[in-house]
């Protein structure tokens, strides 16, 4: 039996142990995350359902998200900002099978989002020379060829989801340039804000403006709850004393509505949100402070369900069941949380792996 | 509520005594790191701030009181620089200071029309707060100083020199408000302090000051690598960007590098008291040494060498050195600490 093997079967002992979850693995990948070793090399990482690992495959660069192509037999790791790949991958073994690049003058910025039929790719980019956020949009059946792009309608986009046929992007107000790395720019001045853009013609039908007491606190994560709401995470740039609002409900007539958690806690998330989802039924979502350690929980509502410690807990995946989610660190570890019951179980480690920010549960 | 047994009393006790022994106890450096480098780091801020606020009230017509008294500043915000957490990072103190890399085009434009207007309500302690932070603090102070724009300096009454002046009243605000913000009994200090009976509103263990400790040690190297030479050095010697060095202007910036390091190896060797690995402790130490003597290496200004075709490979051997001592500390010093400096907590985008 080779080493991977018995590797494997380590894993599976250790799950059996912990947790009735899942006893086997189905043999599929289901779980994906971009990932690095200490060595400092960049991967996309496919695991099956009981977190054993099915494939690691080399990046040209670090990844951030991976995006489900919906056709079910492919995945596409985003560069993060300021990087200028979007490599397609099988899901069956990890082979590389194409690329995308950035055109001229742009670069991504980790996320990006496709249409309900697979025909169109919708990524975050920086016109850089410009400074101005902008939406790619990519002809998926043409080779992923670029047909478009249109504004983002702020600086620094970052995460963009699909509602129907609109698009909601984030826009976190940093300005980079790729020749400063990933220095912010306009430190005095952002302005962030959520905007939902009509996925066929571009325009902005509405849009969320930070309120100037925020203006240090960067919109850069979100994810779509029930009738309309989206939960964003914000990450302030700076010390606030525990005083920055970094969590949210936003809608696009109702607009922000901070959400901050018990007193201790929102000094100790350290100013820093990682990710943010919802769950499969929307009823809950869940919020990474990896600079605290913790997960926070929170119903739709906005009511605050609680938090378990994960060291350096980021990546966040809904699970499948109601106030379910999966959770990745960055020593290797996956988690399991019942948002709802309250429970928590440790699936498995790969001590020589670090998750980056988000995790893809199909 | 069961009354205690002797067994179980005695279990509770080895409990207690086996505890700590899992992982070395941090808080005492965590304080000797707090009292002997951090807040007497941002206390001499302060008086070389005042300082430099005298040297300015007095009119500007002694220009080499005006220059010592400004890289006293610059020196001391350099032995401070790689503290990234606590009260320089509130209310943006950090780049009111000292914004770096600024865009120096955009900047030069301000600084102009700014002058040209030369309205004096601005230089209030109140409205220069408002100033967009590159025209506040020190890269306003070294363009007054040290471009054609010192020419305007001139006498006590010329705006110029007032406007120096409100500089340096606004760095001595801030410094004065990181040192309050330290050492006020609700304070950072007072956190730090407040871990040992574990009531502290920020931090859950020693540990996790500890890290910050650590992060702060790290990030500097990498800055210094990544930003303080890697910028004007950029790809080769035809391509070098020599008004990519840090205050090249005044020629400071090897002279920050060297501020730097000295404090991050201060740093390091309180540190280096919770290490039982000497071989460890002795290769940072050899690192360190490289580092700094490469750097002594270079002897004309950052922004001529990296276009000197005998000076430029010495920046990159001196670059390089940093990168060895970085990588060495980045992969061994966290374990020999019992810390990780974790992954998405650094920067998770």
């Amino acid at each position: 039996m080779r080493r991977r093997d018995l590797l494997k079967l380590g894993a599976l002992a250790l799950i059996g142990a912990r947790t009735p979850w899942v006893l086997a693995g189905t043999g599929e990948t289901r779980l994906l995350s971009a990932a690095s070793d200490a060595d400092g090399h960049h991967y996309v990482i496919g695991l099956d359902e009981t977190g054993a690992e099915r494939f690691r495959t080399a990046l040209p660069g670090r990844a951030h998200a991976i995006v489900a192509h919906p056709d079910g037999r492919h995945a596409l790791a985003v560069a993060r900002r300021p990087g200028r790949f979007i490599v397609v991958v099988e899901l069956s073994d990890g082979a590389i099978v194409g690329q995308i690049d950035a055109s001229e003058g742009r670069h991504f910025y980790g996320h990006a989002v496709f249409s309900a039929d697979a025909s169109r790719l919708y990524a975050t980019e920086n016109d850089y020379q410009r400074g101005e956020g902008r939406v790619g949009v990519y002809d998926v059946r043409a080779g992923y060829h670029r047909v478009g792009e249109w504004p983002s309608g702020g600086i620094g986009p970052h995460e963009l989801l699909r509602d129907g046929d609109t698009l909601i992007v984030a826009n976190g107000g940093l300005r980079t340039h790729p020749d400063q790395g990933r220095r912010t720019l306009n430190p005095e001045a952002i302005h962030p804000s959520l905007v939902w853009i009509d996925r066929g013609t571009g325009h902005e039908l509405a849009r969320n403006d930070a309120p100037a007491e925020w203006q240090r606190s960067s919109i850069r994560h979100i994810a779509a709850l029930a009738d309309g709401h989206v939960a964003v995470a914000m990450q302030h740039q700076g010390d606030s004393g525990g005083q920055a609002p970094l969590i949210a409900i936003a809608h696009p007539e109702r607009g922000l509505r901070p959400l901050y958690a018990p007193d201790t806690l929102q000094r100790r998330m350290r100013d820093y949100c990682g990710s943010v989802t919802a769950d499969a039924d929307g009823s809950a979502f869940a919020v990474s402070a990896p600079r605290g350690n913790r997960i926070l929980f929170w119903s739709a509502a906005g009511d605050y369900l609680g938090d378990i410690r994960v060291e350096d807990g980021c990546g966040l995946a809904a699970e499948g069941r109601r106030g379910g989610f999966l959770i990745s660190d960055g020593r290797g570890g996956l988690h399991r949380h019942d948002a709802h019951g309250g429970t928590t179980q440790a699936l498995t480690v790969h001590p020589a792996v670090r998750f980056d920010n988000h995790l893809l549960h199909l | 509520m069961k009354p205690i047994t002797r067994t179980r009393a005695a279990l509770l006790l080895a409990a207690s005594l086996a505890a700590p022994a899992l992982a070395a106890d941090h808080q005492p450096i965590n304080l000797r790191v707090t009292d002997e480098l951090i807040v007497p780091g941002y206390q001499r801020l302060v008086a070389v701030t005042a300082d430099f606020e005298a040297a300015t009230a007095a009119g500007c017509a002694d220009r080499a009181r005006l220059e010592q008294a400004f890289h006293a500043v610059g020196d001391a915000w350099h032995d401070v620089e790689l503290w990234r957490f606590g009260p320089v990072e509130y209310l943006d103190r950090r780049g009111r200071f000292w914004f770096w890399p600024d865009k120096h085009a955009r900047m030069d434009r301000q600084l102009r029309q700014f002058l040209n207007a030369a309205d004096r309500a601005v230089l209030t302690a109140d409205a220069i707060r408002e100033l967009s932070a590159a025209l506040e603090g020190m890269p306003a102070a070294e363009r007054l100083l040290f471009t054609e724009q010192a020419d305007g300096l001139g006498g006590a009454d010329a705006y110029a020199c007032a406007y120096l002046h409100a500089i340096a009243r606004n760095l001595n605000e801030i410094a004065a408000g990181i040192v309050h913000d330290w050492t006020d009994p609700q304070g950072q200090r007072a956190l730090v302090v407040a871990i040992a009976d574990d009531s502290s509103a920020l931090y859950e263990s020693a540990d996790e000051y500890a890290t910050e400790l650590l992060k702060s040690l790290h990030t500097e190297l990498l800055a210094i690598r990544d930003q303080k030479l890697a910028l004007p050095l950029d790809a080769s010697l035809e391509q070098a960007r020599p008004h990519r060095a840090e205050f090249w202007r005044s020629g400071r910036a090897l002279r920050n590098i060297g501020h730097n390091l000295e404090s991050v190896r201060a740093l390091f060797e309180l540190l280096a008291a919770g290490i039982e690995d000497k071989a460890l402790s002795d290769a940072i130490r050899g690192d360190f040494d490289a580092a700094a003597n490469a750097l002594a290496a270079i002897t004309v200004p950052l922004y001529q060498a990296v276009t000197d075709p005998q000076q430029r490979p010495r920046v990159e051997a001196a670059r390089a050195a940093v990168n060895t001592l970085a990588e060495r500390i980045g992969k061994e010093l966290p374990a020999a600490l019992g810390l990780a400096l974790g992954f998405n907590s650094l920067d998770g985008d």
